[in-house]
């Protein structure tokens, strides 16, 4: 056995190119990151794969986190809007102005005139938001690696984890398994779901290829492969079985809930004070299954039930410009349903607070962050009853088959009575265990 | 008058490689024995492309002629590999040609001694690189054929030279390398100081020396330290002389990541000259040669000149060159290896001395001016 | 010590060049005729064009209009040919002073449609010789299935059949020794009146390596990091690919880093076309993979000698396999089915040989063969048995005794 100190070593390629908003994935990297590096038992240095020069390069893993948490962080130093903080000022300061015109040329001002000023204010103000939030974007330039990195070398007894999206690499992965071949580290590949393998018809041509390469390569080079759920495990080990592996050590890790709730809340223009809706979170592609939803809507008007808007928010995916087209043309449906790209997580903070409850219909999940959230955030929840997520919403959620608008419709309809929504909303406070990210760090610690 | 041609093409070369060392040793030594008149019945030439004639100057040689050969050294190259050279000695002139380098020259009339180092691209074809394995295959049956007297470096090789190509034993003679008992020598403790002082090192250390390859065997060499306990990695640190090139990217990469993580290992890639090489011996609490396959293994005789201890292989020649006097290893056991390491930071003073004095004992058998007289006696006995 | 007779073979094709089943077998016959008696000679009688590259010296090749009309028939050229020894003159004439001037003891008759266009001329001679009727297949039922297969008329097939059979009875009769192939042979042959019958299977001849192709192979395999591998060789015939699809699959999660499946010959080219897009295995194949196509008889020894394991996943066929006989004689470990070993019964148990016949316990016997070392193996004679010396003594015998 070597006696050489060894290094814990944790592929920061998905937070490379960070650009102020965090999507799933590099959230999850970006939590177990932080908490590896507060490790104190362990060295740990970031690496990733610098196309550059075809190989392993050094990061600096704990600049590049300090980096990230002063914006990262919700209880960072809010900066509101220009028009919650410069506007109230500048209003008053116009009517003290007003106040000591002479009474003659007050005289002289119209009512108009002054609702024409009031009006290009609030426009002036509105430009200037999205001039700011443009700004503050902008600041939060991605870490770029220095131009002669230092080589990342592995060496025995070391650990090695990985886990971004290591199919979209397949190179810099199929060297670092070459690499076990000469040192022998241990190698820790987190899986988040095989859904590619399983609904390739939710993904673009070449995705399927590329999964299944680098499912093969991480079934035979890892030494250990937590998952993210139960559901996700069970998927790993059929892919396993099916290409004829000896069954691999897998663990079962699941993530910490969302903590957009910290955030300061802001109301988004698209919805009106004391407007009743629905919320339903996630990207619009075809595998979060808006489809049903609008066609749950559709069925609704059909029967002649009412219900409250549905507000949709999210970026946008693959195979979502159907429904997109759909719910922008359809005349009956235009304002009942809405969809939403580019939400910041302020906007979203509201609507969750705001909401009735939340819908989820996603087809097939890794685990389900959306439906954890709206627990956490003590908010009643309706969701597909497949793959991972019975595991997140436990007996807590209305479920209801991704292929049934009529099921959906049902969950949603039992939910819009207020009595069974509050009893779901006292048994949400009641029984919901929030998982943290300490106790998912634990777990896969146990596994380093 | 006997007239040998040497064929000088590996003395002029952008490096010297451990064959251009063999023939310099001997161009050395038979340049001095034409001096002091002790060989008198032979006229001995040596054979450069023009383009690189300049280069022999450094080696004095007074007693061998230099004849330029009009084909560039580029052009001699491809031919040589193509099997496209003309008839030397239409070139050169009737005589005896000596090759250092497996590969005869095609001839008219004249006669060929080949030396024939090992037998690496048909035993051990995985640590070759494949062209040059196809090109010896080759030159190396042709010699086997056409040659009148083969030299090889060590009794293991012309045993397995007589047995692969089924060669009459009497045509094989042993030219042993040697090195220069004035140049290899133990060096006293100021001069070693101070040329370790100019390669940044310092303290007590195992040395290795070879080019980095895989056949080499290095790997295993600083597997085995890594795994030493940290208080003799304190005191002792590994020194690796070579250079790099070939199927080594894990080597280096490795020898600077253990670097990094306190590990006290210098690579000096081909920064030690010559000159400096006796005290870096000199300096070493041992040479450590592992290596899985060799022709000789110039290094061990060169270490056992300087005093210093030796751990070897047990494979291939180095029993042979090694004789009683080293440590011997299973090359393929790193915690052999290990434990030889640490055996060597064990020694008395009085076993180290044993050890040293067997050393001086086993290296006394090779020396250039025996070699040059067998070379001369087969020269003898075939014109 | 060759005995003293004058053996003449006769066949519808040369064996110059000879690269189908049925060529080599007749090489090996001569070959093994050469080592035995004195006087050897083979001749092909067949339509020039038919086999323009590669003939001997004593062939007789059909040309011009004759020749292009046995040309036309395709597959009825070999009763073709018999038909026109006894209706033109000139070819008739050829025939006879080959008869005349070699005077043979034995006239040996490969399938037996020659028979047709000689039988009257072996009475015309002096001492009528020997009749040796060396079989490859029943050929009153293999030819006609031919030919329905290639969408000739019942009428025609039926007539066909009809002219074989009779050919072919009445050779069994005439024939002083009847060679077949199979067991499954000689009991058809024996009711159509053969007396004297002998097995003469089908067997291999021992090849040499090249060593320069071995350290080519072997240099080329640690170019793509193999330091292990299994081997499959089969042409492009459908039961190879279903074989090597449900005992080797293309699931290869069982093979280890660093080790790989070689397929040689042309069933790689059908494997690599019947890769699925949409099939995990399929698309990960190639990480495990190496199709080598059709290869030098050199690089083929070179393979075979460095396997790990040679593989004869057979899942179906009748008949002895030459890839088993192949297996066998490279000496290399076995991994095969039960299958495989039809008619090489006794060669289960040598050592070195796994008999699986369930795709896991095959794909398990794979995996360790891969990772063992590979043993030079001591092979008992008896896996000697598959060469071709040894698969015609007892048809050498037989001819001796005559």
């Amino acid at each position: 056995m070597s006696t050489l100190p060894s290094v814990t070593w944790v592929d920061v390629s998905e937070l490379i190119g960070w650009r102020g908003h965090l999507t799933g994935i590099q959230r999850v990297v970006y939590e177990y990151a932080r908490r590896i590096v507060a490790d104190p038992a362990r060295d740990v240095r970031g690496f990733t794969f610098d196309f550059a020069i075809g190989d392993l390069v050094e990061v600096d893993i704990a600049g590049l986190l300090d980096a990230m948490s002063t914006e990262v962080a919700p209880a960072a130093a809010p900066t509101g809007p220009p028009s919650a903080t410069l506007a109230p000022r500048m209003l008053a300061l116009a009517k003290d102005v007003y106040d000591r015109l002479p009474a003659d040329v007050r005289g002289r001002i119209r009512d108009r005139d002054i609702q024409r000023v009031l009006a290009a204010g609030r426009l002036a103000f509105r430009v200037a938001d999205r001039t700011a939030r443009i700004a503050q974007s902008a600041r939060r330039r991605p870490a770029a690696l220095p131009p002669d990195p230092q080589r990342a070398t592995f060496l025995t007894g070391d650990t090695v984890l990985l886990m971004g999206r290591a199919w979209e690499n397949p190179q810099g992965f199929d060297l670092i398994a070459a690499r076990k071949t000469e040192e022998d580290f241990r190698l820790v590949t987190l899986i988040y779901d095989v859904v590619p393998l399983i609904h390739p018809e939710f993904f673009g041509p070449g995705l399927y290829e590329r999964y299944a390469n680098f499912v093969f390569e991480a079934l035979d080079s890892s030494d250990v492969l937590p998952c993210i759920s139960q559901s996700t495990e069970r998927d790993l080990l059929a892919a396993a079985r099916e290409l004829n592996f000896e069954p691999p050590t897998t663990s079962v890790i699941e993530l910490g809930d969302p903590q957009r709730s910290d955030v300061a809340r802001e109301q988004p223009r698209f919805v009106d004070d004391g407007e009743p809706f629905i919320l339903a979170i996630g990207s619009i592609e075809g595998r979060k299954n808006h489809q049903l939803l609008y066609q749950a809507w559709n069925l609704a008007r059909e029967r002649g039930i009412e219900l409250p808007r549905l507000i949709c928010v999210g970026s946008p995916g693959w195979l979502g410009n159907d429904v997109q087209y759909a719910v922008l043309n359809d005349p009956s449906v235009r304002g009942r349903m809405t969809l939403h790209h580019g939400v910041p997580d302020s906007e979203v903070a509201w609507l969750l607070e705001h909401c009735l409850f939340t819908v989820f219909p996603s087809v097939y999940e890794g685990w389900g962050l959306p439906i954890a959230e709206s627990l956490a955030a003590g908010k009643a929840c309706a969701a597909s009853r497949s793959s991972s997520m019975p595991e997140v919403g436990g007996d807590l959620v209305e479920y209801f088959s991704p292929y049934s608008a009529d099921e959906l419709l049902a969950a949603v309809t039992s939910l819009l009575d207020a009595d069974t929504r509050r009893a779901r909303e006292e048994r949400i406070a009641h029984d919901y265990q929030a998982r943290s990210w300490e106790q998912s760090y634990s777990r896969l610690r146990a596994l380093l | 008058m006997r007239r040998l041609i040497i064929d000088g093409t590996v003395l002029v070369a952008d490096r010297l490689s451990g064959i251009g060392h063999y023939l310099q040793g001997i161009v050395t030594e038979l340049d001095r024995k034409l001096a002091s008149g002790e060989v008198t019945d032979v006229d001995a030439s040596i054979v450069v492309s023009f383009d690189r004639a300049a280069r022999l100057r450094p080696f004095g040689l007074r007693h061998i002629r230099v004849r330029r050969n009009p084909i560039p050294s580029k052009v001699m190259l491809t031919l040589t590999h193509e099997q496209r050279l003309p008839q030397m000695d239409r070139l050169f002139g009737r005589g005896i040609y000596f090759s250092p380098y497996f590969h005869t020259w095609p001839l008219r009339q004249s006669r060929a001694i080949t030396t024939i180092h090992d037998l690496s691209f048909e035993e051990v074809p995985e640590y070759a690189d494949d062209y040059n394995a196809r090109f010896l295959r080759r030159a190396v049956k042709d010699t086997v054929a056409r040659a009148d007297v083969i030299a090889c470096d060590s009794r293991t090789m012309a045993d397995k030279v007589a047995e692969f190509y089924g060669v009459d034993r009497e045509r094989i003679v042993l030219t042993h390398p040697a090195a220069d008992a004035a140049h290899f020598h133990r060096r006293p403790e100021h001069e070693v100081v101070e040329v370790l002082r100019r390669y940044g090192l310092a303290g007590r250390y195992f040395l290795s020396v070879g080019n980095i390859e895989p056949r080499k065997n290095q790997l295993s060499l600083i597997r085995a330290y890594l795994d030493l306990p940290q208080d003799v990695r304190d005191e002792y640190g590994l020194v690796l002389l070579g250079s790099t090139g070939w199927k080594n990217g894990h080597i280096t990469r490795l020898v600077e990541e253990a670097r990094r993580r306190g590990a006290d290992i210098a690579l000096l890639e081909g920064k030690v000259t010559d000159d400096d090489l006796p005290a870096v011996y000199s300096g070493a609490a041992a040479l450590v040669f592992p290596s899985l396959y060799e022709g000789f293994g110039i290094p061990i005789v060169e270490a056992m000149m300087c005093g210093t201890p030796v751990v070897l292989s047990n494979v291939s020649v180095m029993p042979e060159v090694g004789g009683d006097a080293p440590l011997y290893v299973d090359p393929r056991s790193v915690s052999d290896i290990g434990g030889a390491l640490v055996a060597i930071t064990r020694l008395t003073a009085g076993e180290r001395e044993a050890m040293v004095e067997r050393g001086f004992a086993q290296a006394a058998r090779y020396s250039w001016s025996d070699t040059v007289d067998t070379l001369l006696t087969a020269c003898r006995a075939i014109a | 010590m060759k005995t003293a007779k004058r053996i003449l073979v006769l066949s519808t094709y040369p064996i110059a060049g000879a690269n189908s089943g049925g060529q080599l077998r007749v090489k090996a016959i001569v070959d093994a005729y050469r080592e035995a008696f004195t006087e050897v000679k083979h001749v092909g009688i067949y339509a020039r064009d038919n086999y323009p590259y590669h003939f001997a010296a004593d062939d007789i090749r059909i040309g011009g209009e004759l020749g292009a009309k046995i040309l036309a028939d395709g597959m009825m050229a070999d009763v073709r040919v018999p038909e026109a020894i006894v209706a033109d003159a000139d070819l008739r004439a050829q025939v006879r002073e080959l008869l005349v001037s070699f005077r043979p003891d034995v006239v040996a008759f490969e399938q037996p449609y020659l028979y047709l266009g000689l039988h009257g001329l072996l009475n015309e001679l002096p001492v009528r010789p020997q009749i040796v009727h060396s079989s490859q297949n029943v050929e009153h039922l293999l030819k006609p299935e031919i030919m329905r297969g290639l969408g000739y008329s019942e009428p025609i097939v039926e007539a066909m059949a009809g002219l074989v059979r009779e050919v072919e009875t009445e050779l069994c009769a005439t024939a002083a020794v009847t060679a077949v192939v199979g067991p499954a042979d000689a009991a058809v042959l024996a009711e159509l009146g053969a007396s004297r019958v002998v097995l003469a299977p089908n067997g291999v001849s021992r090849k040499e390596t090249d060593r320069e192709d071995v350290l080519a192979w072997e240099h080329e395999l640690r170019t793509r990091g193999i330091s292990s591998y299994a081997l499959f060789v089969g042409s492009a015939h459908p039961p190879n690919l279903s074989g090597f699809r449900t005992m080797v699959t293309t699931a290869l999660g069982y093979v280890p880093r660093g080790s790989a499946i070689v397929v040689a010959g042309g069933v790689g080219d059908m494997l690599q076309r019947s890769l699925r897009g949409d099939s995990l295995a399929d698309v990960t194949a190639h990480r495990r993979l190496v199709v080598a196509g059709r290869v030098s008889d050199a690089r083929l020894q070179s393979m075979l000698a460095r396997a790990a394991a040679v593989l004869l996943p057979i899942t179906e066929g009748g008949g002895s396999n030459l890839k088993t006989a192949k297996a066998v004689i490279s000496g290399r470990p076995i991994v095969g089915t039960s299958i495989a070993f039809r008619a090489f019964e006794e060669l289960m148990s040598l050592p070195g040989v796994t008999i699986a016949d369930d795709p896991a316990a095959f794909r398990a016997a794979v995996a360790r063969a891969l990772v063992a070392p590979s043993l030079g193996l001591e092979r008992p004679a008896v896996a000697e048995s598959v060469l071709w010396e040894n698969c015609l003594s007892d048809l050498v015998e037989a001819v001796r005794a005559l």
